[in-house]
């Protein structure tokens, strides 16, 4: 925990951003998913805790739909939960992209996970200059 | 690059089928549509091999499909690159990656001449995948 403070301190001190050791295509194939991108940056956001996944999907339902979580459809929040459960979670846990313990269905941000985000954000924000003008 | 390059006619180029209208530049495409298009290694390989090989004059799209067939097969040069082997990369760019890249308007295609010519968004788009890869690719082998 301390380390990993410090370790984030450091990071922010040097603004040298995380990296990561991805193969190519994995790479570009979770960014190429709008809801494994929200489950990044989900994680990411909540990076002090693991996170059940039932409250994940809650946090990228509402983010999908544009509103609060206490607002969520029971069917909304459902329909992301399942394909989290069944698809993104157990292939980004299998590509070492999040943390996941499917034995009590904790998920959390791992340095990947940071690192994919960071490039993310800075892409992103890359994109709407440039690209999308 | 492609400031130079001649206005391509593109308007009947991939059939009569529905052209999705405007691209990057001109109109609402965001942040997913680009992670989309990178998302696939020839489309990868090509934006990259046209910025680099497009000299205003633009590049063909056999040199192209040469190029990706050398790559993904075992020659030991790209002399020996069947028109075989090179027929399937030049199909799937011809009806797959080179609309998609067109209609975002990184590439320009002319279908006649059979050239494709980089536009601006090109060099951004092919330092994006620059970028992505330097942070979240590890060496490989």
């Amino acid at each position: 925990m301390i380390d990993e403070l410090v370790d984030r301190a450091r990071g922010l001190l040097t603004r040298s951003p995380p990296t990561a050791s991805l193969n190519r295509d994995v790479a570009f194939e979770v960014l190429a998913n709008k809801r494994r991108r929200l489950v990044i940056r989900t994680l990411v956001k909540h990076d002090e805790s693991e996170l059940p996944l039932t409250r994940l999907a809650e946090h990228v339902a509402a983010a999908e739909n544009g509103i609060e979580r206490d607002d969520l459809a029971s069917e909304e929040r459902k329909r992301v939960y399942v394909s989290l459960y069944q698809t993104h979670v157990p292939k980004m846990d299998g590509l070492g992209v999040i943390g996941h313990d499917g034995d009590d269905g904790q998920v959390w941000a791992t340095e990947t996970t940071a690192a994919v985000a960071a490039t993310l954000e800075d892409v992103d924000e890359r994109i709407e200059r440039e690209v999308v003008a | 690059m492609a400031a130079d390059a001649p206005a391509a006619d593109t308007s009947e180029m991939f059939g009569d089928g529905p052209r999705p209208s405007g691209g990057f530049l001109s109109r609402g495409a965001d942040a997913s549509d680009v992670y989309e298009l990178v998302s696939n290694e020839r489309r990868r390989f090509t934006i990259k091999y046209v910025v680099e090989h497009d000299d205003g004059d633009g590049v063909t799209l056999d040199d192209l499909a040469t190029a990706i067939a050398f790559v993904e097969s075992d020659v030991e040069s790209i002399e020996k690159v069947s028109s075989k082997q090179r027929k399937r990369p030049y199909i799937g760019l011809y009806q797959v990656h080179l609309p998609k890249l067109e209609n975002a308007a990184i590439l320009e295609v002319d279908k006649r001449a059979n050239h494709i010519y980089a536009t601006d968004a090109a060099e951004t788009v092919a330092e994006i995948i620059d970028e992505i890869e330097d942070r979240l690719v590890g060496d490989e082998r």
